[in-house]
């Protein structure tokens, strides 16, 4: 059911929600981080509970990063060989190694359903241009047959559906070697990561490259847009909101379906208890999910109705209305032949505007 | 009492003033819906309005959760407060998302486990604590906000010293003179004179004067509950006791509404145990009035003989509500020494938030033939389990010792019963799903006993393992605190329960005094009480350890969720974690 919404439940929990609560909004697909959760609670644990899914009483499907990015970025020093990723042992300083074979043998105990094959990045902000992208590109492609050869040889393709990550930084002509190569080996993945993207990029290259993966990628395997989130969680920018709503009786939104809003919960009593009661934060929490998967399965729908154009003109002038679009955006639709200015003269802004991030998941399609 | 409300005590030939009771409490809604709740009964307390930790769905599928109380002072922060804007049927429930068809709401104006000290109550005015600092409440903007907002229950101003004691005569005569004008304030008519009608225990000449219909009271005029004030002074609250029954001039009747007495306009009484373990604590105990009663250098004797002194002379049929107990041993002790009717458990919500799983029922498991928490099984229980500690990294089994059944949603978990839709074809995919787990459930009990076809019932998930609590106790997640809220207090209500179950059986009333007996000598005593002051010579159990464990991780995580808020806020975004 794609595209969909995957929540992030980094340490194997969604932000004080019980995975029947997440459930019942509606949401059948979450991330589990690697790195976490081989530091705790460790395989140790997580072998002896069955895997996560089991460890943490979550039946829909569960997705897991290789690890190596967490360990990239979280690490004092990484240094990259052709064997893995070396890094500092945060339980003993130890130097320590992440090969390829490694990550996917975490991950097999782990158990989620769809895993990620170990690329190499580096920091990733400086790996979107220059020769070490070249480097780290080919080297990703080389890393991805180790990856497959021990996922296979471990006889769990049945149960766990590894990825692919493309690599190729912001030159489209290593992304399109990448893309080569990594097609080539479409037998022995399940899907294809789009990455090498840090978000920080100019928007219109990030969106080129996007759109450059999506285009050459076969149509039978499903894509994961690595990186791409939404920008908010609404609850902080409702922390600074809520403040003009101390005696403000209505939900934070009388559309939406969310069991906080459903039940009326006033922007008032939430503004009464953010930041001193945890149970504000659930009641914002069970919004935030539902707003954010609510958009996916509109799109969903807009997708297969033919009409993602319309959807994509209405969601822009609800969500941008006010504050204008980001004029990457619309130069982005402009070129698949959407036009978001269309019988509309809304505002157009210079740079990101501040919700670049619900357009960039939009965009991508 | 409103005659929307029906209290009852069970073994009315039994009719000792002190002692264990058994009782059933009706509430009838005007609309005709009815709560049933069987007593002694369990009251759920609030912070800000709220169960602590608890997201207003799981208020809901706790069992446990029927009486919340509602300390109304944080809603002082505004003006006017805002639950008095809440429009509609039964403001206070739709505003804090209680059901009324499920939840009996009381409230008072303080917190009455808070017992920091505050600056001097005045000749006509309360002093709350609020987030904004000390608010000033008088008698009638308490009547006003409280028919505004409609509780069940509405606990009248009490003039409780909380200056630090002991307190002179002098200061518990004028506690006691203004508790009783403030009842009095609460208790006299708004607009029209309606009457609050007598309880069920009273003549049936008292219940003769109700004026109008039942359902029109019940929808106007919250239930009175008063506390008994007195300090920690036996001829105090022998005083206010008798000021509560001495029969009213003419005057003051009519300006209450024409009630013979205080009592007589009052459901029930309160007692509030936290400033009066402090009071009892820094002054020497003045001698009980009856000389019978021997005063204890014990903190829980010293309490029941002070409750005993109110409650002598009191019509021991109306509805007695004890605010404080520190944890189930002291809960048995004032059932059985005293006898009440509803009991808060706060306890159960401290232990939740230290990361503490109770595990203790009532009647005491046998000793030869239970599995024990502790692996020698002549020693003391622990009350439950500190989720921190090591020993739990692998442990997978639930949150009870195996015998002991729990239904609450961590231990007896069920799949949703609705999911909301996103996309037109996300209702399909969830329907196949759902075939999937009722396939896989009904193929599972054919191979187990090819008997119980009840497959809603089967859709249910494993209960959270204690490896699991941990793990999220030391990753600083939120959710242990919501599970073990919800445990914690089927805990607690599943021990009521027990009270209730040896009470009904014939010879109740002795069955229960060996009970307790066994339960002492089974269960080790602690205070589950965060910041409940140690009797002398008590030692750290469960509790004092999860607390440092607690502060362990808070202090690490918390490093780490401030520095990553920093990076957030130089990387341009704002961040408030709760
Ligand atoms: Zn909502
Ligand atoms: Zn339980």
């Amino acid at each position: 059911m794609l595209p969909t919404f995957m929540p992030v439940a980094t340490q194997a929990a969604i932000k004080g929600l019980t995975p029947e609560q997440v459930e019942s909004l509606g949401v059948s697909l979450i991330l589990n981080n690697t790195y976490h959760l081989n530091l705790r609670p460790g395989l140790e644990v997580l072998r002896a509970a069955g895997g996560a899914h089991k460890f943490q009483g979550w039946n829909r499907n569960l997705l897991t990063d290789s690890g190596g990015f967490q360990m990239v970025s979280l690490s004092k020093f990484t240094t990259i060989t052709e064997e893995g990723a070396l890094f500092e042992s945060p339980f003993t300083g130890e130097p320590t190694i992440l090969t390829p074979e490694e990550s996917i043998a975490i991950q097999h105990t782990i158990g989620a359903d769809i895993i990620m094959q170990l690329d190499d990045m580096h920091k990733v902000s400086s790996l979107t241009v220059g020769p070490r992208v070249e480097e780290a590109m080919e080297r990703s492609v080389r890393w991805l047959d180790r990856c497959i050869s021990h996922h296979q040889s471990s006889g769990k393709t049945d149960t766990q559906n590894l990825f692919a990550i493309v690599q190729g930084g912001l030159d489209s002509d290593l992304r399109d070697r990448c893309l080569d190569e990594m097609i080539k080996r479409k037998d022995g993945v399940a899907g294809f990561a789009i990455g090498g993207l840090s978000g920080g990029e100019e928007k219109d290259i990030f969106w080129r490259v996007i759109r450059q993966c999506t285009g050459k990628l076969p149509e039978d395997r499903p894509r994961y847009s690595m990186g791409i989130g939404f920008a908010e969680d609404i609850d902080d920018a409702n922390t600074e909101g809520l403040s003009k709503h101390a005696k403000d009786l209505r939900p934070i939104d009388d559309t939406c379906p969310c069991p906080t809003c459903t039940d009326g919960t006033s922007r008032a009593i939430l503004h009464h208890t953010v930041t001193h009661e945890t149970a504000a934060a659930h009641a914002l929490t069970l919004h935030n999910i539902t707003f954010q998967a609510q958009v996916m399965g509109r799109a969903r729908t807009a997708i297969m109705n033919g009409i993602f154009p319309d959807y994509l003109r209405s969601f822009f002038a609800e969500y941008f209305g006010d504050d204008g679009y980001p004029e990457w955006c619309v130069n982005a639709l402009r070129t698949v032949g959407v036009d978001l200015l269309e019988n509309n003269n809304a505002k157009v802004i210079q740079g990101d505007g501040a919700k670049w991030e619900y357009a960039a998941s939009m965009a991508r399609q | 009492m409103p005659s929307g409300l029906q209290f009852t005590l069970a073994h009315s030939d039994h009719a000792a003033q002190f002692g264990p009771r058994l009782g059933t409490l009706i509430l009838r809604r005007p609309n005709g819906c009815e709560i049933t709740l069987d007593t002694p009964t369990l009251l759920t307390s609030t912070s800000r309005g709220v169960v602590s930790h608890l997201s207003r769905d799981h208020v809901r599928q706790s069992s446990a959760i029927r009486w919340v109380h509602v300390p109304f002072e944080t809603f002082l922060e505004q003006s006017p407060p805002v639950p008095t804007l809440q429009t509609g049927p039964h403001p206070l429930h739709r505003f804090l998302g209680f059901v009324p068809q499920d939840h009996i709401l009381s409230t008072s104006v303080r917190d009455p486990d808070d017992v920091r000290q505050m600056p001097p109550n005045g000749p006509n005015y309360l002093a709350a604590n609020s987030l904004r600092g000390v608010r000033k409440i008088t008698p009638n903007e308490w009547r006003t906000y409280t028919d505004k907002i409609q509780p069940d229950f509405v606990i009248a101003l009490t003039d409780t010293p909380h200056t630090p004691p002991p307190f002179s005569q002098k200061r518990l005569t004028k506690s006691i003179e203004r508790s009783s004008a403030w009842l009095a304030s609460l208790l006299s008519p708004v607009v029209s004179a309606v009457t609050p009608t007598a309880s069920t225990d009273l003549t049936a000449t008292d219940l003769s004067q109700a004026p109008t219909n039942a359902s029109d009271i019940a929808a106007t005029k919250p239930a009175v509950l008063v506390h008994l004030a007195g300090a920690a002074s036996h001829p105090a609250r022998s005083a206010f006791a008798a000021a509560l029954l001495e029969p009213l001039s003419d005057i003051e009747r009519a300006s209450i509404g024409g009630l013979p007495t205080l009592d007589a306009g009052v459901a029930g009484y309160t007692i509030d145990l936290a400033p009066l373990r402090i009071a009892i604590s820094s002054s020497p105990v003045s001698p009980p009035a009856s000389s019978d009663i021997n005063p204890s250098t014990n903190i829980t004797s010293s309490l029941s003989a002070l409750l005993q002194t109110s409650l002598t002379r009191l019509p021991r049929t109306k509805l007695r509500l004890i605010y404080g107990t520190l944890g189930p041993h002291d809960a048995l002790h004032l059932l059985r020494d005293v006898g009440t009717d509803v009991l808060n458990a706060s306890w159960a919500l401290h232990a939740a938030h230290v990361g503490v799983s109770l595990d203790f029922v009532f009647p005491a498991p046998t000793r030869d033939t239970s599995p024990t928490i502790e692996g020698d099984s002549a020693a003391l229980q622990p009350l439950g389990r500190n989720l921190y500690a090591p020993q739990y990294a692998l442990d997978f089994a639930g949150l009870s010792t195996s015998g002991n059944t729990c239904e609450c949603a961590a231990c007896a978990p069920h799949m949703p019963d609705t999911r909301i839709v996103h996309g037109s074809d996300a209702s399909e995919e969830a329907d196949a799903y759902v075939r999937a787990r009722r396939a896989a459930s009904a193929s599972a009990d054919q191979a187990n006993d090819g008997g119980d076809d009840d497959s809603s019932a089967n859709l249910r998930n494993p209960s959270y393992t204690r490896a699991y609590l941990h793990h999220l106790l030391h990753t600083h997640e939120m959710s242990a605190h919501a599970l073990l809220a919800l445990h914690n207090l089927a805990v607690a209500e599943a021990f009521l329960q027990g009270v209730r179950t040896v009470l009904a059986s014939s010879g109740g009333v002795d069955r229960f005094a060996n009970e307790v007996a066994r339960f002492e000598a089974y269960y080790a005593e602690e205070s589950l009480t965060v910041g409940a002051p140690r009797e002398e010579g008590e030692k750290g159990g469960i509790m004092a350890e999860a607390r440092a464990m607690w502060a362990q991780v808070e202090l690490a995580r918390g490093k780490g969720r401030l520095a990553r808020e920093k990076e957030r806020a130089v990387a341009g975004g704002t961040e408030a974690e709760p």
